[in-house]
């Protein structure tokens, strides 16, 4: 390789690290607060969860192929096998889990901050992550109120009209629905 | 830990569903967004060194054949 070829091989190594960074960023606003969530109940330690988080990107950044940075389930399957990396690191250290007291679970209702045509865009987004998935947008929208803002079934049917007894089954539906997609990726 | 034993991940259960969606797009603090973006910056040059060295081991494959 002469020196002209490798020049241009690191433009387009830079070129695609960007990218990557991009793509990165966007997939750290969408998923971090969960992933986060996710850490915290398997180490029950939120350092340890940020921590692990920390890994998480810099190996979505430099190990995941450029069209699977924003994938839900590698990303998650990625942090569980980080945890399992750290918890046997802990083992080895002689340190159990259980012997630490865990932190305090703060409530993830950080929602209020997004104004209301925000909270809509993410809400298109979400679904538009799950083609095809058999819920239609009555659904859809039940299961979000109740999930996202904490909804319950009589507020929901005050709201929309939607008996809480189909709001219920719906929500169950709806779980169910979204569990099977997301394992089927 | 049965489940913590390998390191095949659980399924997605449907438990899971309410937690997902409650912090969708739920963004990190300033601060935190800040400090992560900065970590990204930083693995810049890893990330063209590795796949250069990548590159001219394949470079030195061909050659060798």
């Amino acid at each position: 390789m002469d020196e002209s070829e490798t020049t241009v091989t690191e433009e387009s190594k830079e070129l695609a690290y960007e990218r990557r960074v991009v793509a990165v960023k966007e997939s750290i606003d969408q998923y971090h607060s969960y992933l986060r969530h996710y850490l915290f109940n398997m180490t029950r330690q939120w350092q340890d969860a940020e921590n692990l988080l920390q890994d998480l990107w810099k190996y979505v950044l430099l190990r995941f192929d450029e069209d699977q940075i924003g994938s839900l389930p590698l990303l998650r399957r990625k942090a569980y096998q980080l945890f399992i990396d750290h918890y046997r690191r802990i083992v080895r250290r002689g340190e159990a889990l259980s012997d630490t007291p865990p932190e305090q679970m703060t409530k993830p209702m950080m929602t209020e901050a997004y104004s209301e045509s925000e909270e809509s865009a993410l809400k298109e987004k979400f679904w538009s992550e799950y083609p095809g998935i058999a819920l239609d947008e009555k659904q859809k929208e039940v299961l979000w109120l109740h999930a996202r803002y904490g909804y319950t079934y009589k507020e929901i049917e005050e709201k929309t009209g939607i008996a809480g007894s189909t709001a219920c089954d719906w929500i169950a539906h709806g779980r169910r629905c979204l569990s099977e997609f997301i394992n089927r990726q | 830990m049965t489940d913590q034993q390998n390191n095949s991940s659980p399924d997605f259960d449907a438990k899971e569903v309410d937690n997902l969606i409650a912090n969708f797009g739920v963004k990190p603090s300033p601060e935190k967004r800040e400090e992560l973006h900065q970590m990204l910056g930083a693995q810049k040059e890893q990330f063209i060194k590795s796949d250069l060295q990548q590159i001219n081991d394949q470079d030195k494959d061909r050659s060798g054949r």
